[in-house]
Protein backbone atom coordinates (compact mmCIF):
# COMPACT_ATOMS: atom_id res chain seq x y z
CA UNK A 1 0.00 0.00 0.00
CA UNK A 2 2.69 2.84 0.90
CA UNK A 3 4.99 1.88 -1.90
CA UNK A 4 1.90 1.91 -4.25
CA UNK A 5 1.56 5.71 -2.68
CA UNK A 6 4.73 6.37 -2.74
CA UNK A 7 4.93 5.61 -6.52
CA UNK A 8 2.16 7.72 -6.88
CA UNK A 9 3.70 10.68 -5.28
CA UNK A 10 6.45 9.93 -7.67
CA UNK A 11 5.12 10.42 -10.57
CA UNK A 12 3.04 13.19 -9.86
CA UNK A 13 6.37 15.16 -9.19
CA UNK A 14 7.67 14.21 -12.49
CA UNK A 15 4.16 15.45 -14.40
CA UNK A 16 4.17 18.75 -12.10
CA UNK A 17 7.50 19.58 -13.57
CA UNK A 18 7.05 18.61 -16.95
CA UNK A 19 4.10 21.37 -16.75
CA UNK A 20 6.14 23.62 -15.54
CA UNK A 21 8.65 23.21 -18.27
CA UNK A 22 5.88 22.91 -20.91
CA UNK A 23 4.37 26.68 -19.04
CA UNK A 24 7.74 27.96 -19.67
CA UNK A 25 7.95 27.44 -23.15
CA UNK A 26 4.61 28.10 -24.07
CA UNK A 27 5.23 31.65 -22.62
CA UNK A 28 8.47 31.56 -25.13
CA UNK A 29 7.16 30.33 -28.19
CA UNK A 30 3.99 31.00 -31.06
CA UNK A 31 1.45 30.03 -32.85
CA UNK A 32 1.90 26.23 -34.08
CA UNK A 33 4.08 25.58 -31.55
CA UNK A 34 2.49 26.83 -28.83
CA UNK A 35 -0.65 25.57 -29.42
CA UNK A 36 1.28 22.09 -29.40
CA UNK A 37 2.74 22.90 -25.79
CA UNK A 38 -0.60 24.27 -24.50
CA UNK A 39 -1.97 20.68 -25.55
CA UNK A 40 0.65 18.79 -24.12
CA UNK A 41 0.67 20.71 -21.18
CA UNK A 42 -3.85 20.30 -20.75
CA UNK A 43 -2.90 16.39 -20.97
CA UNK A 44 -0.47 16.38 -18.51
CA UNK A 45 -2.61 18.36 -16.10
CA UNK A 46 -5.22 15.65 -16.70
CA UNK A 47 -2.64 12.87 -15.59
CA UNK A 48 -1.91 14.75 -12.50
CA UNK A 49 -6.18 15.20 -11.46
CA UNK A 50 -5.99 11.22 -12.58
CA UNK A 51 -3.05 10.52 -9.96
CA UNK A 52 -4.66 12.96 -7.31
CA UNK A 53 -7.69 10.93 -7.58
CA UNK A 54 -6.23 7.64 -7.35
CA UNK A 55 -3.95 8.40 -4.58
CA UNK A 56 -7.45 9.89 -2.62
CA UNK A 57 -8.64 6.30 -3.51
CA UNK A 58 -5.82 4.80 -2.15
CA UNK A 59 -5.45 6.73 1.07
CA UNK A 60 -8.76 5.87 1.99
CA UNK A 61 -7.95 1.63 2.80
CA UNK A 62 -5.13 3.22 5.35
CA UNK A 63 -5.94 3.32 8.94
CA UNK A 64 -6.64 6.92 10.28
CA UNK A 65 -3.37 8.16 11.29
CA UNK A 66 -1.51 7.94 8.06
CA UNK A 67 -4.87 8.80 6.32
CA UNK A 68 -4.32 12.60 7.85
CA UNK A 69 -0.74 12.76 7.00
CA UNK A 70 -1.24 11.83 3.59
CA UNK A 71 -4.67 14.19 3.18
CA UNK A 72 -2.88 17.10 4.53
CA UNK A 73 -0.06 16.29 1.47
CA UNK A 74 -2.68 15.96 -1.24
CA UNK A 75 -4.26 19.01 0.04
CA UNK A 76 -0.65 20.83 -0.59
CA UNK A 77 -0.40 18.88 -4.23
CA UNK A 78 -3.78 20.24 -5.31
CA UNK A 79 -2.84 23.92 -3.89
CA UNK A 80 0.12 23.40 -6.19
CA UNK A 81 -2.22 22.00 -9.33
CA UNK A 82 -4.41 25.20 -8.44
CA UNK A 83 -1.25 27.80 -8.78
CA UNK A 84 0.02 25.55 -11.99
CA UNK A 85 -3.47 26.07 -13.96
CA UNK A 86 -3.46 30.17 -13.08
CA UNK A 87 0.61 29.95 -14.44
CA UNK A 88 -0.71 28.16 -17.58
CA UNK A 89 -4.30 30.28 -17.90
CA UNK A 90 -1.32 33.19 -17.80
CA UNK A 91 1.05 32.00 -20.43
CA UNK A 92 -1.97 30.91 -22.63
CA UNK A 93 -3.51 34.53 -22.66
CA UNK A 94 0.47 35.74 -23.01
CA UNK A 95 1.00 37.36 -20.12
CA UNK A 96 4.33 38.63 -19.60
CA UNK A 97 5.26 38.03 -15.94
CA UNK A 98 7.89 41.13 -15.63
CA UNK A 99 4.85 43.48 -16.72
CA UNK A 100 2.53 41.99 -13.97
CA UNK A 101 5.17 42.28 -11.56
CA UNK A 102 5.92 45.96 -12.91
CA UNK A 103 2.48 46.93 -12.96
CA UNK A 104 0.45 44.94 -10.54
CA UNK A 105 -2.07 42.28 -11.03
CA UNK A 106 -5.15 44.13 -11.91
CA UNK A 107 -3.96 44.79 -15.52
CA UNK A 108 -5.30 42.23 -16.99
CA UNK A 109 -9.09 42.00 -16.52
CA UNK A 110 -9.70 42.71 -20.67
CA UNK A 111 -8.90 38.87 -21.03
CA UNK A 112 -11.80 37.48 -19.05
CA UNK A 113 -14.14 39.86 -20.74
CA UNK A 114 -15.71 36.79 -22.50
CA UNK A 115 -16.46 35.19 -19.24
CA UNK A 116 -17.94 37.63 -17.83
CA UNK A 117 -19.98 38.53 -20.68
CA UNK A 118 -21.59 34.74 -20.70
CA UNK A 119 -21.74 35.54 -16.66
CA UNK A 120 -24.18 38.69 -17.26
CA UNK A 121 -25.74 36.99 -19.87
CA UNK A 122 -27.06 34.38 -17.28
CA UNK A 123 -27.34 36.61 -14.74
CA UNK A 124 -29.98 38.82 -17.22
CA UNK A 125 -31.78 35.50 -18.01
CA UNK A 126 -32.21 34.54 -14.12
CA UNK A 127 -33.59 37.89 -13.39
CA UNK A 128 -35.93 37.83 -16.28
CA UNK A 129 -37.21 34.39 -15.49
CA UNK A 130 -37.62 35.69 -11.48
CA UNK A 131 -39.63 38.67 -12.71
CA UNK A 132 -42.00 36.37 -14.97
CA UNK A 133 -42.37 34.53 -12.14
CA UNK A 134 -43.06 37.52 -9.73
CA UNK A 135 -45.36 38.87 -12.53
CA UNK A 136 -47.32 35.54 -12.52
CA UNK A 137 -47.85 35.67 -8.56
CA UNK A 138 -48.77 39.23 -8.20
CA UNK A 139 -51.60 38.17 -11.11
CA UNK A 140 -52.40 35.09 -9.46
CA UNK A 141 -52.59 37.43 -5.93
CA UNK A 142 -54.86 39.82 -7.60
CA UNK A 143 -57.16 37.10 -8.95
CA UNK A 144 -57.48 35.36 -5.61
CA UNK A 145 -58.34 39.20 -4.36
CA UNK A 146 -61.06 39.43 -6.81
CA UNK A 147 -63.03 36.09 -5.77
CA UNK A 148 -62.13 37.46 -2.01
CA UNK A 149 -64.03 40.58 -2.86
CA UNK A 150 -67.04 38.22 -4.24
CA UNK A 151 -67.34 36.54 -1.38
CA UNK A 152 -67.39 39.77 1.00
CA UNK A 153 -70.10 40.87 -1.06
CA UNK A 154 -72.34 38.16 -1.28
CA UNK A 155 -71.63 37.41 2.89
CA UNK A 156 -72.64 40.94 2.96
CA UNK A 157 -75.28 40.30 1.60
CA UNK A 158 -76.55 37.13 3.60
CA UNK A 159 -75.85 39.27 6.64
CA UNK A 160 -78.35 41.57 5.90
CA UNK A 161 -80.79 39.67 4.81
CA UNK A 162 -80.36 37.73 8.32
CA UNK A 163 -80.38 40.79 10.40
CA UNK A 164 -83.52 41.67 8.35
CA UNK A 165 -85.22 38.15 8.74
CA UNK A 166 -84.21 38.17 12.84
CA UNK A 167 -86.22 41.77 13.26
CA UNK A 168 -88.63 40.36 11.35
CA UNK A 169 -88.77 37.26 13.62
CA UNK A 170 -88.61 39.40 16.74
CA UNK A 171 -91.77 41.19 15.70
CA UNK A 172 -93.63 38.05 15.16
CA UNK A 173 -92.29 36.69 18.52
CA UNK A 174 -93.28 40.09 20.41
CA UNK A 175 -97.11 39.87 18.48
CA UNK A 176 -97.36 35.95 19.40
CA UNK A 177 -96.69 37.15 23.45
CA UNK A 178 -99.28 39.45 23.13
CA UNK A 179 -101.79 36.87 21.61
CA UNK A 180 -100.65 34.48 24.04
CA UNK A 181 -101.15 36.89 27.29
CA UNK A 182 -104.66 37.46 25.84
CA UNK A 183 -105.70 34.18 25.92
CA UNK A 184 -104.65 33.63 29.42
CA UNK A 185 -106.55 36.64 30.11
CA UNK A 186 -109.47 35.72 28.28
CA UNK A 187 -109.68 31.69 29.77
CA UNK A 188 -109.33 33.30 33.42
CA UNK A 189 -112.61 35.54 32.38
CA UNK A 190 -114.04 32.40 31.27
CA UNK A 191 -113.61 30.60 34.10
CA UNK A 192 -114.66 33.26 36.49
CA UNK A 193 -117.61 33.81 34.74
CA UNK A 194 -118.05 30.10 34.67
CA UNK A 195 -117.59 30.37 38.39
CA UNK A 196 -119.84 33.00 39.05
CA UNK A 197 -122.82 31.28 36.97
CA UNK A 198 -122.80 28.22 39.25
CA UNK A 199 -122.87 30.65 42.44
CA UNK A 200 -126.40 32.16 40.97
CA UNK A 201 -127.71 29.37 40.12
CA UNK A 202 -126.81 27.76 43.56
CA UNK A 203 -128.21 30.50 45.08
CA UNK A 204 -131.24 29.84 43.06
CA UNK A 205 -131.87 26.62 43.76
CA UNK A 206 -131.54 27.27 47.61
CA UNK A 207 -133.89 30.32 47.18
CA UNK A 208 -136.29 27.62 45.24
CA UNK A 209 -136.24 25.36 47.73
CA UNK A 210 -136.48 28.25 50.44
CA UNK A 211 -139.85 29.23 49.09
CA UNK A 212 -141.31 25.70 48.56
CA UNK A 213 -140.36 24.79 51.78
CA UNK A 214 -142.28 28.29 53.39
CA UNK A 215 -145.11 27.04 50.96
CA UNK A 216 -145.75 23.72 52.86
CA UNK A 217 -145.74 25.00 56.12
CA UNK B 1 -73.75 -2.55 10.17
CA UNK B 2 -75.73 -5.05 9.55
CA UNK B 3 -77.69 -4.52 12.88
CA UNK B 4 -78.32 -1.61 12.28
CA UNK B 5 -80.11 -2.59 8.94
CA UNK B 6 -82.24 -5.40 11.08
CA UNK B 7 -83.32 -2.65 13.50
CA UNK B 8 -84.06 -0.06 10.40
CA UNK B 9 -86.04 -2.73 8.98
CA UNK B 10 -88.04 -4.14 12.10
CA UNK B 11 -89.03 -0.27 12.68
CA UNK B 12 -89.86 -0.11 9.10
CA UNK B 13 -92.20 -2.98 10.26
CA UNK B 14 -93.72 -1.25 12.86
CA UNK B 15 -94.16 2.11 11.24
CA UNK B 16 -96.53 0.28 8.62
CA UNK B 17 -98.72 -1.65 11.47
CA UNK B 18 -99.22 1.37 12.67
CA UNK B 19 -100.08 3.11 10.03
CA UNK B 20 -102.38 0.59 8.63
CA UNK B 21 -103.99 0.33 12.49
CA UNK B 22 -104.74 4.36 12.26
CA UNK B 23 -106.95 3.23 9.22
CA UNK B 24 -109.64 1.71 11.32
CA UNK B 25 -112.62 3.44 12.18
CA UNK B 26 -112.18 4.00 16.11
CA UNK B 27 -108.84 4.80 16.27
CA UNK B 28 -109.54 7.38 13.73
CA UNK B 29 -112.33 8.88 15.74
CA UNK B 30 -110.07 8.65 18.91
CA UNK B 31 -106.24 9.02 18.48
CA UNK B 32 -105.74 8.85 14.80
CA UNK B 33 -103.58 11.36 14.33
CA UNK B 34 -101.00 10.78 16.95
CA UNK B 35 -101.06 6.91 15.82
CA UNK B 36 -100.02 8.68 12.05
CA UNK B 37 -97.55 10.85 14.32
CA UNK B 38 -95.78 8.09 15.63
CA UNK B 39 -95.76 5.99 12.73
CA UNK B 40 -94.24 9.06 10.48
CA UNK B 41 -91.52 9.31 13.59
CA UNK B 42 -90.78 5.34 13.69
CA UNK B 43 -90.13 5.71 9.85
CA UNK B 44 -87.51 8.49 10.55
CA UNK B 45 -85.80 6.41 12.63
CA UNK B 46 -85.77 4.10 10.73
CA UNK B 47 -84.48 6.28 7.87
CA UNK B 48 -81.48 6.97 10.41
CA UNK B 49 -81.00 3.43 11.20
CA UNK B 50 -80.38 2.41 7.54
CA UNK B 51 -78.10 5.83 6.61
CA UNK B 52 -75.66 4.47 9.72
CA UNK B 53 -75.80 0.93 7.39
CA UNK B 54 -75.24 3.08 4.64
CA UNK B 55 -78.40 1.39 2.72
CA UNK B 56 -79.17 4.44 0.50
CA UNK B 57 -81.83 3.21 -1.37
CA UNK B 58 -84.32 2.31 2.06
CA UNK B 59 -82.82 5.04 3.97
CA UNK B 60 -84.22 7.01 1.10
CA UNK B 61 -87.67 5.27 0.72
CA UNK B 62 -87.88 5.52 4.44
CA UNK B 63 -87.74 9.64 4.51
CA UNK B 64 -89.89 9.62 2.06
CA UNK B 65 -92.74 7.48 3.81
CA UNK B 66 -92.07 9.85 6.88
CA UNK B 67 -92.71 12.46 4.85
CA UNK B 68 -95.98 11.19 2.69
CA UNK B 69 -97.55 10.77 6.40
CA UNK B 70 -96.49 14.13 7.33
CA UNK B 71 -98.33 15.09 4.45
CA UNK B 72 -101.17 14.10 5.88
CA UNK B 73 -100.86 15.50 9.13
CA UNK B 74 -100.56 18.64 7.13
CA UNK B 75 -97.36 19.70 8.44
CA UNK B 76 -95.82 21.06 5.18
CA UNK B 77 -92.51 22.22 6.97
CA UNK B 78 -92.06 19.08 8.47
CA UNK B 79 -92.83 16.90 4.83
CA UNK B 80 -90.71 19.44 3.03
CA UNK B 81 -87.78 18.29 5.16
CA UNK B 82 -88.06 14.88 5.03
CA UNK B 83 -88.48 15.14 1.64
CA UNK B 84 -85.12 16.84 1.52
CA UNK B 85 -83.38 14.04 3.37
CA UNK B 86 -84.90 11.54 1.48
CA UNK B 87 -83.67 13.38 -1.66
CA UNK B 88 -80.24 13.57 0.14
CA UNK B 89 -79.90 9.62 0.86
CA UNK B 90 -80.90 8.60 -3.10
CA UNK B 91 -78.16 11.31 -4.54
CA UNK B 92 -75.60 8.79 -3.45
CA UNK B 93 -77.60 6.18 -4.92
CA UNK B 94 -79.89 7.20 -7.75
CA UNK B 95 -80.15 10.35 -8.94
CA UNK B 96 -83.19 10.75 -10.27
CA UNK B 97 -84.89 9.70 -7.80
CA UNK B 98 -83.28 12.29 -5.46
CA UNK B 99 -84.62 14.44 -8.11
CA UNK B 100 -88.32 13.64 -8.05
CA UNK B 101 -87.81 13.67 -3.96
CA UNK B 102 -86.37 17.46 -4.80
CA UNK B 103 -89.24 18.47 -6.73
CA UNK B 104 -91.60 17.59 -4.31
CA UNK B 105 -89.60 19.12 -1.80
CA UNK B 106 -89.63 22.43 -3.61
CA UNK B 107 -93.64 22.51 -4.52
CA UNK B 108 -94.49 22.41 -0.74
CA UNK B 109 -91.54 25.37 0.25
CA UNK B 110 -92.70 27.32 -3.30
CA UNK B 111 -96.54 27.04 -2.00
CA UNK B 112 -95.88 28.65 1.27
CA UNK B 113 -93.89 31.50 -0.28
CA UNK B 114 -90.60 30.44 0.87
CA UNK B 115 -88.66 31.25 -2.59
CA UNK B 116 -85.27 31.20 -1.00
CA UNK B 117 -84.96 27.61 0.13
CA UNK B 118 -86.60 26.88 -2.96
CA UNK B 119 -84.23 28.51 -4.77
CA UNK B 120 -81.43 26.95 -2.89
CA UNK B 121 -82.61 23.35 -3.67
CA UNK B 122 -82.89 24.22 -7.32
CA UNK B 123 -79.23 24.45 -7.22
CA UNK B 124 -78.56 21.58 -5.51
CA UNK B 125 -80.94 20.21 -8.68
CA UNK B 126 -78.67 21.84 -11.03
CA UNK B 127 -75.47 20.30 -9.80
CA UNK B 128 -76.74 16.99 -9.48
CA UNK B 129 -77.69 17.13 -13.50
CA UNK B 130 -74.55 18.71 -13.78
CA UNK B 131 -72.05 16.38 -12.17
CA UNK B 132 -74.39 12.91 -11.88
CA UNK B 133 -76.40 12.79 -14.85
CA UNK B 134 -74.44 15.48 -17.35
CA UNK B 135 -77.43 17.38 -18.28
CA UNK B 136 -76.56 20.43 -19.36
CA UNK B 137 -80.16 21.63 -20.14
CA UNK B 138 -82.31 20.60 -17.48
CA UNK B 139 -79.04 22.07 -15.47
CA UNK B 140 -79.58 25.50 -17.35
CA UNK B 141 -83.22 25.18 -16.63
CA UNK B 142 -82.58 24.69 -12.71
CA UNK B 143 -80.16 27.62 -12.19
CA UNK B 144 -82.05 30.30 -14.53
CA UNK B 145 -85.12 28.95 -11.80
CA UNK B 146 -82.80 29.40 -8.98
CA UNK B 147 -81.32 33.09 -10.54
CA UNK B 148 -85.52 34.32 -10.82
CA UNK B 149 -86.47 32.99 -7.32
CA UNK B 150 -83.40 34.98 -6.10
CA UNK B 151 -83.74 38.28 -8.46
CA UNK B 152 -87.18 38.02 -6.73
CA UNK B 153 -86.07 38.38 -3.36
CA UNK B 154 -83.39 40.74 -4.34
CA UNK B 155 -80.51 38.17 -3.55
CA UNK B 156 -78.30 40.20 -6.49
CA UNK B 157 -74.78 38.22 -5.80
CA UNK B 158 -76.22 34.79 -4.88
CA UNK B 159 -79.05 35.53 -8.31
CA UNK B 160 -75.66 36.60 -10.14
CA UNK B 161 -74.28 33.39 -9.13
CA UNK B 162 -77.27 30.99 -10.64
CA UNK B 163 -76.82 33.43 -13.79
CA UNK B 164 -73.03 33.15 -14.53
CA UNK B 165 -73.39 29.29 -14.77
CA UNK B 166 -76.49 30.07 -16.81
CA UNK B 167 -74.37 31.53 -18.90
CA UNK B 168 -71.50 29.31 -18.76
CA UNK B 169 -73.42 26.56 -19.91
CA UNK B 170 -75.67 27.85 -22.79
CA UNK B 171 -72.16 28.83 -24.10
CA UNK B 172 -71.04 25.03 -24.13
CA UNK B 173 -74.07 24.42 -25.75
CA UNK B 174 -73.90 27.54 -28.19
CA UNK B 175 -76.72 29.31 -26.82
CA UNK B 176 -74.61 32.39 -27.29
CA UNK B 177 -76.80 35.17 -27.51
CA UNK B 178 -78.50 34.40 -24.21
CA UNK B 179 -74.88 33.79 -22.62
CA UNK B 180 -73.87 37.29 -23.91
CA UNK B 181 -76.62 39.07 -23.11
CA UNK B 182 -76.30 37.03 -19.60
CA UNK B 183 -72.69 38.29 -19.18
CA UNK B 184 -73.10 41.83 -20.09
CA UNK B 185 -75.55 42.46 -17.60
CA UNK B 186 -74.08 40.90 -15.02
CA UNK B 187 -71.04 43.27 -15.73
CA UNK B 188 -72.58 46.17 -16.01
CA UNK B 189 -73.81 45.38 -12.39
CA UNK B 190 -70.60 44.77 -11.14
CA UNK B 191 -69.21 48.08 -12.25
CA UNK B 192 -71.46 49.75 -10.19
CA UNK B 193 -70.97 47.70 -6.70
CA UNK B 194 -67.05 49.04 -5.52
CA UNK B 195 -66.62 45.31 -4.30
CA UNK B 196 -67.17 43.81 -7.43
CA UNK B 197 -65.58 45.97 -10.14
CA UNK B 198 -62.59 43.71 -10.48
CA UNK B 199 -64.48 40.88 -11.24
CA UNK B 200 -66.41 43.42 -14.04
CA UNK B 201 -63.19 42.90 -16.64
CA UNK B 202 -63.34 39.07 -16.25
CA UNK B 203 -66.90 39.29 -17.30
CA UNK B 204 -66.87 41.72 -20.08
CA UNK B 205 -63.70 39.21 -21.56
CA UNK B 206 -66.20 36.05 -21.50
CA UNK B 207 -69.04 38.17 -23.62
CA UNK B 208 -66.50 38.84 -26.04
CA UNK B 209 -65.05 35.87 -26.38
CA UNK B 210 -68.81 34.53 -26.92
CA UNK B 211 -68.76 37.41 -29.03
CA UNK B 212 -65.94 36.45 -31.26
CA UNK B 213 -67.77 32.92 -31.28
CA UNK B 214 -70.49 33.79 -33.15
CA UNK B 215 -69.50 36.55 -35.36
CA UNK B 216 -66.42 38.79 -35.75
CA UNK B 217 -68.20 41.26 -36.80
CA UNK B 218 -70.46 41.24 -33.59
CA UNK B 219 -67.29 41.06 -31.65
CA UNK B 220 -65.23 44.23 -33.38
CA UNK B 221 -68.24 46.52 -32.43
CA UNK B 222 -68.96 45.44 -28.89
CA UNK B 223 -65.21 45.57 -27.78
CA UNK B 224 -65.07 49.55 -28.23
CA UNK B 225 -68.67 49.75 -26.37
CA UNK B 226 -67.36 47.90 -23.62
CA UNK B 227 -64.31 50.02 -23.70
CA UNK B 228 -66.37 52.94 -23.33
CA UNK B 229 -68.00 51.35 -20.83
CA UNK B 230 -65.63 50.37 -18.62
CA UNK B 231 -62.20 52.17 -19.55
CA UNK B 232 -60.10 49.82 -17.04
CA UNK B 233 -60.86 46.91 -19.55
CA UNK B 234 -59.16 48.98 -22.37
CA UNK B 235 -55.96 48.32 -20.14
CA UNK B 236 -56.31 44.84 -19.30
CA UNK B 237 -54.31 42.23 -20.95
CA UNK B 238 -57.29 40.46 -21.65
CA UNK B 239 -58.75 43.32 -24.00
CA UNK B 240 -55.57 43.41 -25.68
CA UNK B 241 -55.72 39.51 -25.84
CA UNK B 242 -58.87 39.86 -27.66
CA UNK B 243 -57.87 42.41 -30.03
CA UNK B 244 -54.82 40.36 -31.28
CA UNK B 245 -57.03 37.79 -31.69
CA UNK B 246 -59.42 39.35 -33.71
CA UNK B 247 -57.13 41.08 -35.83
CA UNK B 248 -55.38 37.22 -36.59
CA UNK B 249 -59.16 35.95 -37.14
CA UNK B 250 -59.27 38.74 -40.29
CA UNK B 251 -55.97 38.28 -41.80
CA UNK B 252 -57.23 34.12 -41.10
CA UNK B 253 -53.50 34.14 -39.37
CA UNK B 254 -53.52 30.25 -37.30
CA UNK B 255 -50.15 30.77 -35.90
CA UNK B 256 -50.22 34.17 -35.25
CA UNK B 257 -53.72 33.23 -33.15
CA UNK B 258 -51.73 30.15 -31.71
CA UNK B 259 -48.58 32.52 -30.23
CA UNK B 260 -51.02 34.74 -29.02
CA UNK B 261 -52.87 32.37 -27.03
CA UNK B 262 -49.68 30.72 -25.97
CA UNK B 263 -48.35 33.88 -24.25
CA UNK B 264 -51.25 34.60 -22.29
CA UNK B 265 -51.76 31.28 -21.05
CA UNK B 266 -48.05 31.30 -20.13
CA UNK B 267 -48.74 34.36 -17.88
CA UNK B 268 -51.89 33.01 -16.68
CA UNK B 269 -53.62 30.11 -17.34
CA UNK B 270 -56.82 29.95 -19.70
CA UNK B 271 -58.97 27.49 -17.78
CA UNK B 272 -61.50 24.75 -19.71
CA UNK B 273 -64.18 27.01 -20.56
CA UNK B 274 -62.09 29.25 -22.33
CA UNK B 275 -60.18 26.47 -24.22
CA UNK B 276 -63.37 25.13 -25.52
CA UNK B 277 -64.55 28.42 -26.62
CA UNK B 278 -60.92 29.89 -28.27
CA UNK B 279 -60.60 26.00 -29.88
CA UNK B 280 -64.55 26.67 -31.55
CA UNK B 281 -62.91 29.79 -33.00
CA UNK B 282 -60.09 28.70 -33.64
CA UNK B 283 -61.57 25.54 -35.61
CA UNK B 284 -63.80 28.04 -37.83
CA UNK B 285 -61.02 29.84 -38.52
CA UNK B 286 -59.17 26.81 -39.97
CA UNK B 287 -62.28 26.20 -41.94
CA UNK B 288 -62.87 29.75 -43.29
CA UNK B 289 -58.53 29.42 -44.18
CA UNK B 290 -59.59 26.13 -45.89
CA UNK B 291 -62.38 27.81 -48.20
CA UNK B 292 -60.20 30.59 -48.91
Amino acid sequence: MASLLESYEQQYSGVTADITFNIGRISNSHGAEKQTYIRQADKLFDEASELLEQMELEINDHDPQSRKKYQTRIKSYKTEMGKLQKDLKRAKLGIDANRDELLGEDTHDSEDQRARLLDNSERLERTSKRLDHGYKVVLETEQIGTDMLENLNSQRQQITRSRNRLEEMNSNLGKSSRVLSGMMKRIIQNRLLLLGIFIFIIVIIIVAIYFTVKRHT
Amino acid sequence: MADNEERGIKLVQEAEAKQKSSKGFFSSLLGGSSKVEDAAELYVKAANAFKMAKKWAAAGEAFMNAGKLQLQLSSRHEAATHFVDAGNCYRKGDPNEAVNCLHKAIEIYTDMGRFTIAAKHHITIAEIYETELADMEKAIANYEKAGDYYKGEESNSSANKCLLKVAQFSAQLENYEKAIEIYEQVAISAMENSLLKYSAKDYFFRASVCHMCVDLVNAELAIPKYEEMFPAFADSRECKLVKTLLAACKEEEVDQFTDALKDYDSISRLDQWFTTMLLRVKKTLNAEGDLC
